[in-house]
């Protein structure tokens, strides 16, 4: 797995869909759905209610198993595969609500992040020998990085009780991007942000771009999305109905009839 | 689940407190009235009696139970009330060690931490998709067969009678000045350890899972191996307990590990407001070693006493102000 994640780290291979289908019961969500998602840029999918974005996203975090197609990122087959083992081969992702522990301080939460890369073990948990001190320095450092990366350092040692969600949101990013993710999954992050929190997301996303990131954000708010996207995909009803830059999409008249309704209606 | 036991303030309070830089004049007074209260627990047997010494003893081998039990409520957001068998585990451990091989409890202690993590890992895997009530009633199972089996297997365990606890651990001690100190010693070592795990990624791991275990999924934490090192934990802890208790009380037998000593150890758990500190398992432990000694002499009304001193405890503890309840509740831990 080691050595697998090791590839995939170094490669620049983007994060493929081909003929997706995913149905519950005799609905299908999913309808064959083909999409890249490239290294090195900012990938958006948006969609109305009802798109089959949640659906798709949960695809790409192993929470869903799609009866038909395949989800691959360069050689490796994903599909099969639950959320812990596409931890392993570099997936992170963020939550639609905000999933961060109320016990732990917002930087010990984000050293949770680097916990697939650790190795201290048992006897270094119960007792303070070296090895185990180091990584544990180590890894604050890591966290704190990553939260200085998003500007947020100054509240590494808060309670996120006491944090607002604007905050907490980029804190639950830094936990996401803390172990050099290969493929980083942003699930709706300006969800319950006002405006001044989501324009510090945004500058935040631009950051994150690098050349080993394949990052997706599914979100609502088409600002963001239009601000901080390379290319955007376009759900409507299970199927791809639109895909480019920002100012394709801007101009697709399929995307301006689903998202403005169709005047014949 | 675990906002259900937990309060929420404590939780705040908790991680409020729990930061790697807390203001350094409360660390100092606290360590200092810490280091003040050891030395007065140290210096108690000088001036208190016997009797004093030895119902000390239990109290803190009790202790040492109570902490097992809320371990697992807090980093396994659990119940249970079947851990008077890992405590029973590490006490016939100690009492068969000496039996069989004539060993003290020094060199038979870990040995019991391990037999109880076993037991922990045994019952663990089987019940590890249990959660909540469900979990509990299993547990539940495990303390009522318990006497069952040590009266079955009673050539080896001693049967009703149960077995002796009587070789010195520290030789140039009184029996009775061991008998306090050891437990003492192996209660603060636990919550020492229990500090330093606090700090691992384990633990960060462990509560992370708890509140969201889908979250902790996706940072490639599992929940298979949450619950099974979490029983194991909590399991090995109970041992320790259970084997000081066995040297403090120098005797084991199936009536000291009935289902009431489980309930107990989670009512023990309860009353000191799953606190993983000294102050906090001290609280529960006198609870548990000193409230059926004061009602001794009520009778049939032991049980409605002791119900109602539960109850005066818990919502005494809960009208305490929020800062003090956070520091009983082992706030740094």
């Amino acid at each position: 797995m080691k050595h697998a994640n090791a590839a995939a780290t170094r490669s620049t291979d983007p994060l493929v869909v081909e003929d997706l289908s995913l149905s519950f019961g005799g609905i299908r969500v999913l309808q064959g759905i083909g999409l890249r998602m490239e290294s090195g840029e900012i990938t958006g999918l948006i969609g109305p209610n009802g798109a089959g974005k949640t659906s798709f996203f949960n695809c790409l975090t192993g929470l869903y198993t799609p009866q038909k197609g395949a989800i691959r990122l360069g050689g490796l087959r994903l599909e099969g595969l639950r959320p812990p083992q596409r931890a392993a081969l570099g997936f992170s992702r963020s939550f639609q609500h905000v999933a961060l522990c109320p016990e732990l301080s917002i930087i010990e939460n984000v050293m949770i992040g680097l916990d697939r890369q650790s190795t201290a073990g048992w006897l270094d948990a119960f007792l303070p020998l070296p090895a185990g001190n180091r990584e544990r320095a180590q890894n604050r450092e890591r966290a704190l990085a990553a939260l200085d990366r998003l500007g947020i350092a100054g509240v590494a040692d808060d309670s996120p009780t006491q944090l607002p969600p604007g905050l907490l949101r980029l804190a639950e990013i830094a936990r996401a991007v803390v172990g050099d993710p290969r493929v980083l999954l942003l699930d709706e992050p300006a969800a319950g942000l006002n405006s001044v929190e989501t324009a510090d997301l945004s500058a935040a996303l631009k950051k994150l771009r690098a050349e080993h990131l394949v990052l997706v954000v599914v979100e609502h708010d088409m600002d963001l999305i239009m601000d901080v996207c390379d290319t955007i995909h376009v759900l409507n009803v299970g199927t791809l109905l639109a895909s480019g830059d920002p100012g394709q999409v801007r101009q697709n008249p399929d995307v301006v009839r689903v998202y403005l309704g169709d005047e014949d209606e | 689940m675990s906002d259900v036991i937990l309060p929420n303030e404590t939780l705040s309070r908790d991680a409020r407190t729990s930061g790697a830089a807390p203001e350094p004049n409360r660390r100092r007074w606290s360590t200092g009235l810490g280091i003040l209260g050891l030395l007065a627990l140290l210096a108690l047997p000088l001036v208190a009696g016997g009797y004093w010494t030895f119902t000390l003893g239990l109290c803190f081998a009790n202790a040492i139970a109570i902490i097992s039990v809320s371990f697992l409520v807090r980093y396994g957001g659990e119940v249970s009330i079947g851990h008077g068998v890992f405590m029973g585990a590490g006490a016939y451990t100690v009492a068969l060690m000496e039996k069989y091989f004539a060993l003290s409890l020094l060199a038979s202690l870990p040995v019991a931490a391990v037999v109880g993590a076993l037991l922990g890992l045994v019952f663990a895997f089987p019940s590890r998709h249990l959660s909540g009530i469900y979990l509990a009633v299993a547990t539940m199972a495990l303390a009522l067969a318990l006497p069952e089996v040590l009266l079955h297997f009673s050539t080896v365990t001693g049967g009703y009678g149960g077995l002796y606890v009587s070789l010195d651990a520290v030789p140039l001690l009184s029996k009775s000045a061991q008998r306090y100190y050891l437990p003492l010693a192996a209660l603060v070592a636990v919550v020492l350890l229990l500090r330093q795990f606090r700090r691992s990624r384990q633990a960060m791991a462990l509560l992370l899972i708890r509140t969201s275990a889908y979250a902790a999924e996706s940072f490639g934490v599992r929940r298979s191996w949450a619950r099974l090192s979490c029983m194991a934990l909590s399991a090995a802890i109970a041992a320790i307990g259970g084997a000081v208790l066995a040297f403090s009380s120098s005797t084991v037998s199936p009536n000291s590990f009935t289902l009431w000593t489980s309930i107990f150890l989670l009512v023990g758990s309860v009353v000191s407001l799953y606190s993983l500190s000294v102050v906090g398992s001290l609280l529960g432990g006198l609870f548990l070693t000193l409230v059926p000694l004061l009602l001794a002499g009520a009778g049939d009304w032991v049980p409605i006493l002791y119900g109602a001193a539960l109850l005066g405890v818990v919502l005494g503890v809960n009208g305490l102000p929020e800062s003090l309840r956070a520091r009983l509740g082992g706030g740094r831990i």
